[in-house]
């Protein structure tokens, strides 16, 4: 890990390339393309919609009420979660005070095709979308869970 | 002393019996029957009917989700389609056991689709209709939302469940 100019660290540059992609990707798009941040948290692959994040740093040990640990708002109930390379990403939320959690094992932007995003099976779906997760995606044989922060809060709100 | 033509009374009776034993036969054919598959689910034998299970695959790994309940483990990827996994012993009252020696169920029944989880296969028979039997007034436990009948193989009483009473059971 490196200190950037503004104090914060990185992980060999990584955020960097990751915010500078954040920065050049236009803020609306069709259908034909969504791009994906995707990381993991206790072995668990999620996506979220780069449209959505702000900003990517490494976690500093920062205790500030507003920054939350992912596992513990997204019901990983009494697992034992390890992080080993935390970083905080800033969603926008367009109401308020942005959205800060601490997420883990950040992969890249990956662009992907709606067409290979499938829904949850009728079952669970109303579980699921209550904690924001609303798809699932297939890759390299492992299922990639899509995460609306948005939708979360919004849930989070009504409730 | 009767006529070549006339029928022996032997000969009657014998008709008689072979049109009854015919009669039989032909009812005991069109018997309505059913095929039920029987399964180990925990320390206990089961039993679906066939028509609502699809196929039966070796384990495949569930992947969890989060925010679901524990009889919903998770996600199962079925030759690229997916499917919820359902725990049908947390219904049973079965001890929960790790999955990594079960088997899934593919339970197919209108609009529900979905792989339950059991520990082995039993056997796959073709059983008349009338041999199902009411599930007990006195039958206890979890199972009893989940229980259709009851039906006799080797020798031993099998509660027969109800794919439609399970998926009521769980959506929501």
């Amino acid at each position: 890990m490196r200190a950037d100019e503004t104090g914060q660290t990185s992980i060999n540059g990584t955020n960097e390339v990751i915010n500078s992609l954040i920065a050049e990707t236009p803020p609306e798009r069709g259908m034909d393309s969504l791009n994906l941040l995707l990381f993991s948290v206790g072995e668990v692959y999620f996506g979220i919609d780069a449209d959505q994040v702000s900003e990517i740093t490494a976690y500093n040990g920062d205790k500030s009420d507003d920054l939350f640990w992912f596992h513990e708002k997204m019901g990983y109930g009494d697992k034992t979660i390890r992080y080993y390379s935390p970083t905080v990403v800033t969603i926008k939320t367009g109401e308020g005070l942005p959205y800060r959690v601490i997420i883990d094992s950040l992969e890249n932007i990956s662009e992907f095709n709606p067409d290979d995003i499938r829904p949850f099976p009728a079952l669970l779906e109303p579980f699921v979308l209550r904690s924001g997760i609303w798809g699932i995606l297939s890759r390299n044989g492992s299922t990639i869970l899509l995460l609306d922060f948005k939708r979360l809060l919004r849930q989070k709100v009504k409730n | 002393m009767a006529s070549p033509d006339e029928k022996l009374k032997s000969e009657l009776i014998l008709d008689e019996l072979k049109r009854r034993q015919l009669t039989k036969d032909i009812v005991d054919v069109e018997e309505e029957r059913v095929k039920v598959v029987i399964f180990i689910c925990g320390e206990n034998r089961y039993a679906f009917y066939g028509a609502d299970i699809r196929e039966i695959i070796p384990t495949c790994e569930i992947s969890w989700v989060p925010n679901l309940p524990e009889y919903l483990p998770g996600l199962i990827n079925v030759r690229g389609d997916i499917e919820s996994a359902i725990d049908i012993r947390y219904f049973l009252g079965e001890k929960k056991a790790g999955h990594d020696t079960c088997l899934i169920a593919i339970a197919v029944r209108e609009d529900f689709h979905a792989g339950i989880i059991i520990d082995s296969m039993e056997d796959v028979v073709d059983i008349p209709l009338s041999t199902i039997h009411p599930p007990l007034a006195t039958l206890n436990g979890a199972a009893r939302d989940l229980v259709i009948g009851e039906i006799e193989y080797d020798s031993d009483t099998i509660i027969l469940l109800d794919i439609g009473k399970l998926a009521a059971l769980i959506t929501l």
